[in-house]
């Protein structure tokens, strides 16, 4: 069902920059090296953890487990290694049955992704993974069967971008790639509203 | 970001800008305090023409959307010497979500008459939480994004049968229509109704609005749904709306009725109640006006309430004598009021963890004589997941003699954290032994009658007191249990 009045969010650094682009320019690139789309159940397999949990709440005043809440721990999932090298959760979306997950890397090095979990009723499975060789993923949201995200890559034309990437199904499909590089170093966040993509 | 603005949260100084989304101009700047720590990530959330931000340092503030006025601050709990750091807050109806270095705390809402109340009220216990960068609920779920520690998928709410709720708009079903789903011309204004909550109508445009919700149910629970509405417009005129319950995991419809106002002073609310069979564990419901004219004519809805029967998921002993701590047993004596020659004893008898004996002599006839057991529990025993009119407080009973009156006293917190002793009395007018069930309900507390959930308290002790006049008996009471469902036989 979906949502119909959604919650707003933005996120911002101390310091970014702010780009308001109409997403009809966004040049459309049918391939960017570096950028590997993973839906090898068996291969996610390894990434992704059942646990069924139930979670406490501990209560900051009474410092005892608060048994109003019924929390349960579904699903854990690690983080991507991109060349070997272990990325970080950055960011995360839900939309209806679907969640999407951002990585990067703490480092000089550039390397992240992009997870896509599916949810069909209770149950919950990581259905593909994109895998940036030489970009950082700052954050990313679902909108209108597309993904987009905002990131950035010594690849690209001044480092920060903002990505969308239409989805088949639960599958980025690269051919629908488009990309917008922005000025500075890292974009940080990107939000869309209509036809226009808001990038810091 | 909605349709017509954006909302930008930029930091040195703490800056909320929202942008019109058609001619890029600046709406509004709202200052944001907390935001100055350079480099550091802040998230915020709208909800509710609220905005929500995760301060740093500071906590949580909250601002009015409509003004940018400063509402509220919620500060972090004490760190235990780290500074815990708030950057990412997810709100939906009455419960926040708030990120704050490796854990996730609870941000209870409470908005009523105009006033707001938040406070954090706990935090989630997941282990290593690494740093978490990112919060986000939504349709039941909460992700975290815990940097290292990849992603964790929680489920809010528990659709497993054998775990429900009673009244679903207290767990995950959000009573105010604002922050409902709606579309079309559906008008959400507190003040038609007759409760602070949430009220919608069509007011004079033309009427198409439709406002619904997900929720979690048992699947194969009966749902007793209680509608509270109210038409305007003369009673000879059509006012009306459609309630449909929908499988969320088909899209079907399998409940429809019709909200008819006919008949009915106009402003005046009144309550429709329903009932069907949840079909699935995930459910939504949704209400569409059917009112054609809106000339002078509303459907005004006021409130609606989704209860589902609970399983019962603890039968009995969820308390018994031996959960007590037997090293804080205490016993009091009390006598007449001169306090001079009456002879009280008090024995714990038998086997100690499962027996109390109370036994009182009294060498002045026709005086006030008995005996007082104190037992304090170890750890505290929440009484979880049930409500006040099926819980029974349950004692097999030997007394040696008539004529005497037991006290039955626990001492709870209730939901507030306020302290209590809960009073009940049993006429011993038998002999032998008996079961004897007590009712929660009946139960008397020191400011009133029971008027707490019993879900949220925390028994801390019981207490026994075996008073009678002038005979010197015995009172055996064995086999204490807090049971749900149906008493004891």
């Amino acid at each position: 069902m979906k949502k119909l009045l959604p919650l707003f969010y933005l996120i911002a650094l101390a310091y970014g920059c702010q780009d308001e682009i109409n997403s009809d320019d966004l040049q459309v690139r049918p391939y960017i090296d570096g950028i590997e789309v993973i839906s090898d159940a068996s291969v996610l397999s390894d990434r992704f953890h059942e646990r069924n949990e139930n979670v406490s709440v501990r209560g900051l005043q009474s410092g005892r487990v608060e048994t109003a809440y019924q929390l349960t721990l579904v699903s854990e999932i690690d983080p991507p290694k991109i060349r070997n090298e272990q990325t970080m959760a950055t960011s995360v979306d839900i939309a209806d049955g679907l969640i999407a997950v951002s990585y990067n890397y703490i480092g000089e090095d550039f390397r992240g992704g992009v997870d896509l979990i599916s949810r069909n009723g209770e149950t919950l499975s990581l259905v593909s993974q994109l895998a940036y060789d030489r970009s950082d993923i700052s954050m990313v949201f679902l909108s209108d069967q597309s993904i987009y995200y905002a990131g950035g890559s010594p690849d690209s034309d001044s480092v920060a971008f903002a990505d969308a990437i239409a989805l088949t199904n639960t599958t980025p499909d690269l051919s629908q790639l488009t990309r917008r590089s922005v000025g500075g170093h890292l974009a940080t966040c990107v939000a869309k509203s209509s036809n226009q993509l808001f990038i810091t | 970001m909605d349709d017509n603005f954006a909302y930008v949260l930029s930091a040195n100084p703490g800056t909320l800008t929202v942008i019109n989304t058609n001619d890029f101009s600046v709406q509004n700047e709202i200052s944001i305090s907390g935001l100055d720590s350079e480099g550091a990530k802040s998230g915020f959330t709208i909800s509710d023409g609220l905005i929500y931000v995760a301060s740093g340092y500071e906590g949580v503030h909250i601002y009015e959307v409509a003004t940018g006025s400063h509402l509220l601050n919620v500060p972090l709990p004490d760190g235990g010497g780290a500074d815990l750091f708030a950057n990412s807050i997810s709100v939906e109806g009455n419960i926040g979500y708030v990120a704050a270095g490796e854990s996730v705390y609870l941000l209870e809402i409470e908005r009523s008459a105009g006033a707001l109340e938040a406070s954090l009220v706990g935090s989630l216990e997941l282990g290593d939480f690494q740093s978490i960068n990112e919060v986000n609920y939504q349709n039941g779920y909460l992700a975290i994004a815990s940097g290292l520690g990849g992603t964790k998928l929680i489920r809010i709410g528990n659709p497993d049968a054998s775990v429900g709720y009673g009244l679903l708009s207290n767990e995950g079903f959000d009573h105010r229509f604002a922050a409902w789903d709606y579309e079309g011309n559906v008008h959400v204004d507190p003040s038609w109704g007759n409760e602070t909550s949430a009220a919608f109508s069509g007011g004079n445009k033309a009427v198409t609005g439709v406002i619904g919700q997900h929720f979690y149910a048992n699947s194969g629970s009966n749902l007793n749904i209680l509608v509270n509405c109210a038409r305007r417009g003369a009673n000879n005129l059509f006012v009306a709306a459609k309630i449909e319950l929908i499988n969320h995991h088909t899209n079907e419809v399998f409940f429809t009725d019709t909200l008819k106002t006919e008949g009915r002073v106009s402003g005046d609310f009144f309550d429709i109640s329903l009932s069907t069979t949840a079909v699935s564990d995930e459910l939504y419901v949704r209400i569409t006006d059917l009112t054609e004219n809106t000339n002078g004519r509303d459907f005004y809805l006021n409130s609606i309430s989704i209860t589902q029967a609970r399983p019962v998921t603890v039968s009995r002993k969820v308390v018994k004598i031996s959960d007590f701590e037997e090293s804080n047993v205490s016993n009091i004596w009390f006598g007449r009021n001169d306090g001079t020659d009456t002879e009280i004893n008090g024995v714990v008898g038998g086997d100690t963890s499962k027996v109390y004996h109370l036994k009182g002599t009294d060498r002045n006839e026709n005086k006030v004589i008995g005996s007082f057991f104190t037992r304090k529990i170890d750890n505290s025993i929440v009484l979880e997941g049930f409500s006040a009119s099926d819980v029974y407080l349950n004692f097999d009973i030997k007394a040696e003699a008539t004529n005497g009156i037991l006290y039955v006293i626990f001492q709870a917190k209730d939901e507030d954290g306020t302290l209590r002793n809960w009073v009940n009395t049993v006429d011993l007018t038998f002999d032998g032994q008996e079961n004897i069930s007590l009712p929660v309900t009946d139960f008397r507390s020191n400011v009133g009658n029971f008027n707490a959930d019993p879900s949220r308290m925390t028994l801390l002790s019981l207490s026994l007191r075996h008073q009678t006049a002038g005979i010197a008996h015995e009172v055996i009471v064995d086999n204490f249990y807090l049971s749900t469902g149906t008493p004891l036989d």
